[in-house]
């Protein structure tokens, strides 16, 4: 079936209700828009569990987000009681009731101020609730708690009528209705009021299990509507209620081809010279004291200083500990805490439970707008959940991340066992697959010390180095570092020193030799040069003496050859 | 003053808590069936027990819904003896019950006296 342009297709059979946003952090994210448009929705919980706080939120959001005026049906609270417990909240209720937006009414039904005698309805509610909807031309109506009609009357099949007569008047007077109700023993509500409502049904509940205390949301039902089944948490803070979309979400968001640097530059070279991707998830795994957090910190840092907001969430360290730790390795983080590029969020594990946890981060990443997230470790989550629990809750914190393109890198603690390959638990295993790349930091033991070794074991999308890298840390900050390799194995610490100083001395040795035998050539070669000069010289030398006895020998020539004329010119020679 | 009038009014006081006018007002909504029984059965117990000394006020929510709130009126019929203290409590239903309608809205004195009195009698006892 195709759709057409954005509408939602509609299936023959099937409708779907117009939704009216509720203003509900979340909820609507659930619900695919909020609660159905002009109907009554139930929401039912235990004492405290939030159900007032659901109302007075949907009707004071309704007014100031959305325009719609509201009226508020309170059975329970005194007026002045509400004003004042939801100015805390951020909602100035007797500003909205001055500017005509909001009815606010107490209606006390005491049964001991009240004889009753023959057949009764309740068609003052109706009209007193109608007359205040008129006033100011409401919208949405919340009344809370119904049930309290049951302590106030006692005909309980009059009450059943008129209560199915107040849904289905709600319904005709086409507000947005919000409608609490007390939890049952076995059934969603004290008095089975979901029977009457057939739209749709939330229930609130806070359960305390392993002495943490949990605030879950649930929709029960929501006629001709798709919406998450699953529990989810919320969270009540001082902007009133959060639920946890998380679940909700899908594999849809944006990849980035956006590449990051870490913040160490071997680190990055290994990555193919560019670092990770953005918006991608990061796990760095290791045993005990094998600087997983000084690798976080670095990420971190690096980003802050290009001037990316980081948000640290930190299940160990106070944030003046782990500041003053990551000093000795010469990140300063205080100017960009103060500068706000950096934030802190420590927090003991154990302080919440899981869903309090994520519900906490979310709500920081919400507020904080971070760029990079780290989380250290995220192995301290454990004792507060299981497995299953843990991964979905970090699956549900990645989703979140990736789709606004948060990078996240996440530590996790393994158990210590120094062995030359690193053993990959089961639950590491599980959360990997969420994991876009996956470090590993390794205790290695030899040669009486520990040494620590970094290896990539998966990068998606990213073409990466295969081998392995000493890790060291120093007041200069992390390093890696080429391995050596000998006859006995990987060398290590004091032992790849000491290779490389043995290399070295070699080389300096050969060295050495070649500046010898380059002298012995020099001097050679000088020998050489000598040794002509004086055959020269000799020769020089010899040619003089020869010549001059040429000369003589010459001159003697000339002279006889002179006399022997004169002799023959004596004797009178004819020739 | 008071004195003299309440040891003057004694007897009357036995016919049906004192000369002061019974004001009631009964809420209604539209004129039902249960609302003109209410009004019936209500009618009936004052011409009964404080035969001119009364008044009736139906007050119609649906032609003045704000007082609904005002007046705290949530079930239909609503029966209130005006002014209200704190003695009285809202009668709502049809009024079916009349010794209940009587014990609420004070005129019940009426019958102790009768039975402290020597005149064991329903009504005026001249």
């Amino acid at each position: 079936m195709k759709t057409a342009g954005k509408k939602q297709p509609v299936r023959a059979g099937t409708f779907e209700f117009e939704k009216v946003p509720s203003g509900i952090k979340g909820l609507d994210d659930i619900t695919g828009g909020g609660l159905p448009k002009g109907r009554p929705a139930l929401v039912s919980g235990g004492p405290g569990c939030g159900k007032t706080l659901f109302a007075m939120e949907f009707i004071a959001r309704g007014i100031t987000e959305y325009g719609e005026p509201g009226v508020f049906i309170a059975f329970e609270e005194k007026i002045d009681d509400l004003k004042k417990n939801f100015i805390s909240m951020g909602f100035d209720l007797e500003d909205l009731v001055r500017k005509k937006k909001l009815v606010l009414d107490h209606i006390t039904i005491e049964r001991s101020e009240i004889e009753e005698t023959g057949e009764y309805d309740l068609e003052g509610l109706f009209i007193r609730l109608g007359s205040m909807i008129d006033e100011v031309g409401a919208k949405r109506v919340a009344i809370d708690t119904l049930e309290a009609l049951f302590s106030g009357f006692s005909n309980e099949a009059i009450l059943r009528s008129e209560l199915r007569r107040l849904f289905l008047w709600l319904k005709d007077r086409g507000v947005t209705a919000v409608v609490t109700g007390e939890r049952g023993h076995d059934s969603i509500t004290k008095y089975g009021l979901e029977e009457y409502v057939a739209d749709c049904v939330i229930t609130l509940d806070h359960r305390v299990v392993n002495q943490i205390a949990t605030r879950r949301l649930r929709i029960v039902k929501y006629r001709g509507s798709a919406h998450g089944t699953d529990e989810y948490p919320f969270l009540i803070s001082t902007d009133g209620i959060s639920v946890l979309p998380i679940t909700s979400m899908s594999l849809t968001h944006q990849a980035s081809y956006d590449r990051i640097s870490t913040g160490i530059e071997r680190l990055d070279t290994m990555l193919g010279a560019k670092g990770f991707y953005r918006g991608s998830s990061i796990l760095v795994s290791g045993q005990a004291g094998t600087g997983k957090t000084s690798l976080a910190a670095t990420f971190v840092h690096a980003a802050a200083k290009r001037g990316e907001k980081c948000l640290f969430f930190i299940f160990e360290e106070s944030e003046s500990q782990l500041t003053r730790n990551m000093k000795s390795i010469g990140m300063d983080f205080a100017p960009l805490v103060k500068k706000g590029l950096v934030k802190f969020h420590a927090v003991r594990p154990t302080a919440y439970s899981l869903e309090m946890h994520l519900s906490m981060m979310l709500k920081h990443i919400d507020e904080f707008q971070p760029e990079v997230i780290a989380v250290d470790p995220i192995s301290n989550l454990y004792p507060v959940g299981d497995d299953i629990q843990v991964r979905s809750m970090l699956m549900r914190l990645i989703d979140y991340a990736k789709s606004l393109q948060i990078t996240g890198i996440f530590t996790n603690l393994s158990s210590d066992a120094p062995t030359e390959t690193y053993a990959i638990e089961p639950t590491e295993m599980h959360v990997s697959s969420l994991m876009d790349a996956w470090l590993i930091l390794n205790n290695i033991e030899g040669n009486g010390e520990r040494n620590r070794v970094f290896s990539i074991i998966k990068a998606r999308g990213m073409a990466h180095s295969n081998q392995l890298r000493e890790f060291i840390m120093s007041e200069k900050g992390i390093e890696l570092l080429d391995l050596y390799r000998g006859t006995e194995g990987v060398l290590f610490g004091s032992a790849r020193m000491a290779q490389a100083a043995k290399e070295a001395a070699d080389r300096i040795r050969r060295n050495e030799e070649i500046e010898r035998k380059q002298r012995e050539l020099d001097s050679k070669k000088y020998v050489m040069e000598n040794e002509i000069a004086l055959l020269r010289a000799k020769f020089a030398r010899e040619q003089d003496e020869m010549e001059t006895l040429i000369g003589q020998d010459v001159y003697r020539e000339k002279a006889s050859e002179t006399a022997m004329k004169e002799i023959a010119a004596q004797r009178k020679a004819d020739r | 003053m008071n004195k003299k009038t309440s040891s003057r009014k004694t007897e009357e006081e036995v016919a049906g808590g004192g000369d002061e006018l019974v004001d009631l007002r009964l809420y209604v909504a539209n004129a039902t069936p249960r609302c003109l029984t209410a009004y019936e059965n209500i009618r009936r117990i004052c011409e009964e027990y404080v035969a001119g000394r009364y008044r009736i006020t139906v007050i119609d929510l649906l032609k003045c819904p704000g007082l609904a709130r005002s007046e705290e009126i949530t079930a239909i019929p609503t029966l209130i003896r005006v002014p209200r203290s704190p003695g009285h409590r809202k009668i709502i239903g049809m009024l079916t019950d009349t010794q209940k309608v009587l014990d609420e809205l004070d005129l019940v004195r009426s019958r102790e006296y009768h039975r402290q009195g020597t005149v064991w009698q329903r009504g005026p006892a001249h």
